[in-house]
């Protein structure tokens, strides 16, 4: 996080210098404009995050990631589908999770089909996305997507899974 | 705006009545992570909107209509691509950046795909994916996934 927001204040003072090359005025027209983009979002995104609250309070953790464990073939990659999609937290808290149940020998495609659900069906990251994209965005960006989680739990399963799960589970366990 | 204000407040207002009726303090406690989870990263989302009005102003619209936009085709679909899996950090900042595109003049479709690629491989993402579960199963899960991006694009492009 620190890294990125580093990274990020660099960007923006060579795109001011590069801005105030171009004409002097027009690094305060985009500080303008970004600003604007914030004040009229504000009240949007607090909602937004006190959804995410919720969301994290509400669904308990420990009892998706028992999912996981719970099933193995085509019901295991659906169940861990749905739990990528309905974890809260970011990757540090999913993918620990996710090297655990490989380590303890879930399918190969359940744990891919949840770590593919954490990245195109997270909650957590809709309510954002629906903030600040709108909804319509959203929705179709989901509806587009919708079926690659089981999808690719399944072709991971049908390529890999049979030859080297266990390899892929002792990698995860050096971490 | 509005709209979407008032139906994000309703279901929050909702998700504060379930956890008010269930037991414990429930009601209070994702307040409390909500905020602090807007405190944490409003300082990353006012520098990513900021970022996002300098690069608005400073990108010509027409190069982005040409880039991006509703005529751009598969070229759209292709520089969409290769934006998502440059873009760094998580989704506040590849969020504001997709919506000030959005409002240069990208359209639906290299809005769609963008998110998506930076969604499948965002570097940010991948570093964690390596380092917490390890670099085989990273790759099983890219190589499997690495056709979604390009095909999400097509789809967009042929129906959308």
């Amino acid at each position: 996080m620190k890294k990125t927001i580093v990274g990020m204040l660099l960007t923006i003072l060579i795109l001011i210098v590069v801005a105030y090359l171009e004409s002097p005025l027009l690094p305060l027209k985009g500080f303008k404009v970004g600003l604007i983009m914030t004040i009229k979002i504000i009240p949007l995104l607090i909602f937004a995050f006190i959804i995410a609250g919720y969301i994290q309070v509400l669904i308990p953790q420990e009892v998706i990631a028992k999912w996981l464990g719970e099933e193995s073939g085509f019901k295991g990659i659906i169940l861990g589908s749905i739990a990528g999609g309905i974890i809260p937290g970011g990757p540090y808290v999913s993918y620990p999770i996710a090297a655990s149940f490989l380590k303890a020998g879930s399918d190969l495609g359940t744990v891919v089909a949840f770590v593919a659900a954490k990245l195109l069906w997270s909650i957590s990251k809709l309510v954002m996305e629906g903030a600040i994209l709108g909804f319509r965005l959203m929705a179709i960006r989901l509806g587009v997507t919708l079926i690659f989680p089981p999808l690719v739990g399944l072709l991971a399963s049908l390529f890999f899974g049979r030859f080297n799960d266990r390899l892929v589970a002792r990698e995860a366990g050096e971490n | 705006m509005l709209k979407s204000t008032i139906i994000m407040a309703v279901i929050a207002l909702f998700l504060f009545i379930i956890a008010y009726v269930k037991e414990g303090n429930l009601h209070i406690e994702g307040l409390k992570a909500g905020s602090q989870m807007l405190i944490r990263t409003a300082p990353l989302l006012l520098i990513a909107f900021v970022l996002a009005g300098l690069l608005q102003v400073l990108i010509p619209q027409s190069l982005i209509i040409n880039w991006l936009g509703e005529g751009a085709g598969v070229k759209g679909i292709l520089v969409s691509c290769i934006a998502g899996l440059i873009t760094p950090g998580g989704p506040y900042v590849a969020f504001p950046l997709a919506a000030a595109l959005f409002k240069s003049g990208a359209s639906l479709m290299t809005i769609i795909t963008y998110i998506t690629a930076w969604s499948v491989w965002n570097v940010s993402s991948l570093s964690f994916e390596v380092a917490l579960i390890g670099p085989k199963f990273t790759l099983i899960r890219l190589v499997t996934m690495a056709f979604i991006p390009p095909l999400v694009g097509l789809v967009m492009y042929l129906f959308g």
